[in-house]
């Protein structure tokens, strides 16, 4: 099975409890305006990446806790998400999940994946309501949900968040809901 | 109107490799002082600003052209920077007399200094800069990759 690659990091802190691995799918038809992932909506993009070959690379990498999916969207690449989430749970990491559909928009698959999820947070991105002040989340109507219970007693302290990456050859990549301000000194 | 206009940036340290990258995804140089080259990619004149290091555009973002090759040019970089290590290693291989071999020596040793001290001076221009506007900032190294998370209350 595979599934549609927008972007793909190691090793990230902002994106949920621990280190863990993010993975961006490719696709998003719910196009919320002002989103800031806007690269990730066409489903032509992307690349075509083998799940249990992410699952293996998952399970050599030391120290990780968990993994994130966003996107994109992605329940809007069901059989895709649901293997990589039970994929990630067999290998004892924790799972976070971004949607933009609500619960009431669930149908019976995304349920599944919700429910397998250890944090969830649900909600299309208004930019009406948008708050880089939130962990988690880029606008205030954003929900965060544990659907599991493992990560029950965690109390979800807001803060701003942004990572950046310095590669090897200088490189600069910045990740997280980085305000104006910010972006434009480090730019 | 006001326009919205964005810069985009990539490190080229070595001069050479970067005038080789430009060619490798067929742009073509028209003119060049050591900060501003002007350069021709797909029909369309593009500046190039050259500073610490760092070649960088700079485009509207509301409607504007966006320099699509640079994620192509960061690579074609990469390839020749790496092809002129490999060359200077090999180089160093085959040179018989001492005084070549240790020019091939300084010539590469000078390479990784000039790399390791934009990498520094990124990292510490971020710090700065974000402990100025408040935010606290947690350091990681893994394989090279030097990962910094900012983090602000309120």
């Amino acid at each position: 099975m595979h599934v549609n690659l927008g972007h793909r990091l190691a090793r990230s802190e902002i994106y949920g409890p621990g280190v863990r691995s993010v993975l961006w799918l490719q696709g998003c038809t719910l196009a919320c305006k002002g989103c800031w992932n806007t690269q990730f909506w066409s489903a032509r993009g992307g690349t075509q990446t083998d799940v249990n070959a992410i699952l293996a690379d998952w399970e050599q990498q030391e120290g990780l806790e968990g993994v994130t999916l966003l996107g994109g969207e992605p329940f809007q690449q069901l059989k895709a998400t649901e293997a990589l989430i039970t994929g990630a749970k067999r290998l004892g990491l924790t799972v976070f999940v971004y949607t933009g559909y609500t619960m009431d928009e669930f149908s019976p698959a995304m349920e599944r994946c919700f429910l397998a999820s250890d944090i969830v947070v649900t909600g299309r991105y208004l930019h009406t309501l948008r708050d880089t002040t939130l962990r988690w989340r880029g606008s205030s109507n954003q929900e965060v949900h544990f659907p599991t219970g493992r990560y029950r007693h965690l109390e979800v302290e807001e803060q701003l968040e942004v990572e950046v990456h310095i590669s090897e050859t200088g490189e600069l990549e910045m990740f997280g809901y980085a305000p104006r301000d910010l972006i434009e000194v480090l730019g | 109107m006001s326009g919205v206009w964005r810069e985009q940036s990539i490190p080229m340290v070595d001069r050479a490799c970067a005038l080789e990258a430009f060619a490798a995804i067929g742009g073509h140089v028209t003119t060049a002082s050591s900060s501003v080259l002007q350069v021709q990619v797909n029909g369309r004149e593009w500046t190039v600003r050259h500073v610490n290091g760092r070649y960088s555009v700079r485009y509207n973002a509301r409607g504007g052209v966006r320099p699509t090759w640079f994620a192509e040019l960061s690579k074609a970089y990469e390839a020749a920077y790496t092809a002129k290590l490999q060359r200077l290693k090999a180089e160093e291989e085959r040179a018989t007399a001492e005084h070549e071999r240790a020019a091939l020596i300084e010539e590469r040793r000078q390479l990784e200094a000039q790399r390791l001290e934009l990498i520094q001076t990124r990292r510490e221009e971020i710090l700065q800069r974000a402990k100025a506007m408040g935010y606290r900032v947690k350091e990681t190294k893994t394989n090279g990759q030097i990962r910094l998370v900012l983090v602000r209350n309120g």
